[in-house]
């Protein structure tokens, strides 16, 4: 557990260790052995074919080291990686292939590249992996508690769309403001609300066999693996929740779905990538459903959850009016 | 008197090894089913229910006996193991059921075969590799049950019928 000054004071954050399973034996003894790798706010390991291991922590990077030379991957280490996080189950991760990246027990996200294989024209998965990058997931409880007065009004959730670029912490922050909604917060007088969370990608929950990683409060239902558009209506219908939380809107589907969870009474809780409302607004599709009013708050973080700067928050609904007004 | 003592001893000692011989073929028939309701479980739990190895072979392995060590060893190697691969972990269990007389040498050279494309392919490769083996499994088990319907009794009479053969040669 480490403490820092990040979107509020003495946040926590939380992370296992579950993706050391996936390092074959050399680069584990190493790896264990780094200070850097090993601590909590470790964010991400960097493989590439030949090239130093990165250990990338709180916006900073190392190399990983053994006699104080650079440690370099090998094929074989790279190959190894793979079969471990696949576990000898390469067809249970066929889609996760074709997406380029595989979710690990923890949460932890593995992403690779290397030669794509065709089937007419079509993605079929990746071969010669050479690049790999193990993204280590954490939970940061507390990190969303400066924004919940910004982003809750006469006790209720209000829907709210949050906007970074990658790697600074959307991913962190919807989750935590998941487990809130579903915990309820009797200081602002916010009572516990039924989430259904779509996670698309395991991201939020990190599910591993069904069973999310993450705690997210008692009051959170966990739709893993389905396509958000598809599971956005159906979790509408099926388990009636107050708020509908999903990772990474873009599509127009992703917008028909939104509409009809609005249609239903139901908030939403989303992210999408971005670094400034302008950007959002010029987006076909999301621009068009942001001016309608669909979100009633704007969320767009100015700096890594590391940074200590607050996010900039708008009012949703006063877009298609007028100029976007901060709350 | 130390006669009669020795001959029954003799008669025992042979009716015991006919009857462990019979009991062997019974073995590797009931060895032989298991196996097929085995990897059919497998099989569903792979294909349809694209549960990753360990605990397919947990599942697949759980009402077992016999081969209980083939499914619930390697998936217990598995989780521990980071070395090994599944074909390895696989081979050393199957050696172990071939030691046990539990197989026959041509079901463990098939199911080490089965072992080293395990896991190892998309969905499509997976289902031939299944196919393949279960036609293998449904020839074994047909064999098993032809060598136990035609031996198990032969190999009964033969331990008592040796023991008899023995006992008036000794007399």
């Amino acid at each position: 557990m480490v403490k820092y000054r990040g979107w509020g004071d003495d946040l926590q954050s939380v992370s296992n260790k579950l993706w050391l399973h996936v390092l074959p034996p050399r680069l584990k003894k190493l790896v264990e052995e780094t200070a850097d790798a090993m601590s909590p706010d470790l964010e991400e390991i960097r493989f590439r074919i030949q090239k130093p291991v990165i250990i990338k922590r709180a916006g900073k990077e190392r190399f990983l080291l053994r006699d104080r030379e650079p440690v370099c991957a090998q094929a074989a280490d790279l190959e190894a990686v793979m079969d471990l996080s696949m576990r000898g189950s390469l067809y249970a991760f066929e889609e996760e292939l074709k997406n380029g990246f595989v979710t690990l027990p923890g949460g932890h996200r593995l992403g690779f590249c290397g030669r794509a294989v065709l089937d007419q024209g079509r993605l079929r998965g990746l071969k010669q992996i050479r690049f790999l990058n193990l993204r280590v997931a954490k939970q940061v409880f507390g990190c969303g508690d400066a924004l919940i007065p910004r982003i809750t009004a006469n006790r209720r959730w209000l829907s709210t769309l949050v906007a970074s670029p990658p790697r600074w912490g959307k991913t962190t922050l919807i989750r935590e403001l998941v487990r809130k909604a579903s915990e309820g917060d009797p200081a602002r007088y916010l009572a516990g609300a039924d989430v259904s969370l779509v996670d698309e990608r395991s991201e939020i929950a990190g599910s591993y066999l069904g069973e999310p990683q993450f705690e997210l409060g008692p009051r959170t239902d966990v739709l893993d693996g389905c396509p958000k558009s598809e599971g956005m209506m159906m979790v509408v219908r099926s388990m009636a929740p107050d708020i509908v939380a999903a990772d990474e809107i873009g599509g127009e589907r992703d917008m028909e779905a939104l509409r009809h969870v609005l249609l239903c009474g139901a908030k939403i809780l989303t992210t999408v990538h971005g670094s400034a409302l302008e950007e959002l607004l010029a987006r076909p599709g999301l621009g068009d459903f942001i001016r309608q009013g669909a979100f009633d708050r704007i969320v767009v973080l100015r700096g890594p959850w590391y940074s200590g700067l607050p996010p900039a928050v708008y009012q949703g609904k006063s877009l298609g009016l007028a100029a976007a007004e901060p709350v | 008197m130390v006669k009669w003592i020795g001959a029954g001893l003799i008669l025992a000692a042979s009716g015991f090894w006919g009857l462990v011989k019979a009991e062997g073929l019974a073995r590797r028939r009931a060895a032989a089913g298991e196996l097929m309701y085995g990897v059919d479980k497998l099989e569903t739990e792979i294909l349809y229910g694209k549960t990753p190895l360990p605990p397919a072979l947990f599942r697949a392995g759980s009402s077992m006996n016999l081969c209980r060590a083939l499914f619930i060893g390697t998936a217990e190697a598995l989780e521990k193991n980071g070395r090994d691969s599944v074909g390895e972990i696989w081979k050393n269990q199957t050696q172990e059921l071939l030691m046990g007389d539990i197989i026959d040498q041509e079901m463990g050279s098939a199911l080490i075969c089965f072992g080293e494309s395990l896991g190892n392919s998309d969905c499509q490769s997976q289902q031939k590799l299944f196919s393949l083996l279960k036609g293998q499994l449904r020839a074994y088990e047909e064999k098993t049950r032809i060598l136990r319907d035609k031996n198990e009794k032969m190999w009964k009479f033969i331990g008592v019928g040796a023991g008899c053969a023995l006992i008036l040669l000794l007399l």
